[in-house]
């Protein structure tokens, strides 16, 4: 069980690049990109952010598997 | 300033940092302690370092280190401490008994420095444990 993400597809869909991504949240880019290949789990914090760049709900982003 | 010239500025300032350090120790035979005058510019050097920087940082726009970085230090520190502390141990151990037979009076007292050196890394690793602990909830 681990914690995957749809960060990449929400971005393709917003048309959003990693690095601005990582200026709305506030981290770095790298950052970003350690989370879309979940080498990295973000804080509830990062990630309630990620999901209110793009307007969803966590849960949205975010999964259980 | 970015965080890309940041880093530039930085960089540049600490090689003429250890530039200074380095031309000071060699220009007083490598024991600048003997003398406070010696010791001065050295000092004058590190704390002129640490006020430029840290003025350069309020300076930064940008992101100079998030969560993960933060957390991939943590880890670093950790691993470093669980390495050096053991190690620290066991040179003062070996110092210590093999002083009387080594027949160097300073390599017994080099080792009961260490040993306190030792002493007083678990000290503040027990001390920042139990603030850190109280800190996030913890009884």
């Amino acid at each position: 069980m681990a914690i995957k993400n749809k960060i990449k597809v929400f971005r393709a869909e917003y048309n959003m690049t990693q690095e601005e991504l990582a200026g709305i949240v506030g981290v770095t880019r790298q950052t970003i990109l350690a989370i879309e290949k979940n080498k990295y789990t973000p804080t509830l914090a990062l990630a309630f952010k990620i999901a209110n760049a793009f307007s969803v709900g966590v849960e949205k982003v975010f999964i259980w598997e | 300033m970015t965080v890309h010239q940041y880093k530039k500025v930085k960089f540049g300032l600490m090689i003429t940092l250890v530039g200074i350090v380095a031309a000071f120790l060699l220009q007083s035979q490598l024991t600048p302690w003997e003398s406070s005058l010696k010791v001065f510019p050295i000092f004058f050097a590190l704390l002129l370092y640490m006020v430029v920087v840290s003025l350069l940082k309020t300076r930064v726009k940008g992101v100079l280190a998030d969560e993960r970085q933060i957390q991939v230090s943590e880890k670093a520190a950790q691993v470093s401490f669980q390495i050096l502390l053991p190690m620290l141990a066991l040179t003062s151990v070996a110092l210590m008994s093999g002083g009387g037979y080594l027949e160097f009076y300073y390599v017994k007292a080099l080792g009961t420095v260490i040993s306190y050196v030792t002493c007083l890394g678990l000290l503040i690793y027990l001390l920042s444990y139990w603030y850190f602990d109280k800190e996030s909830g913890g009884k």
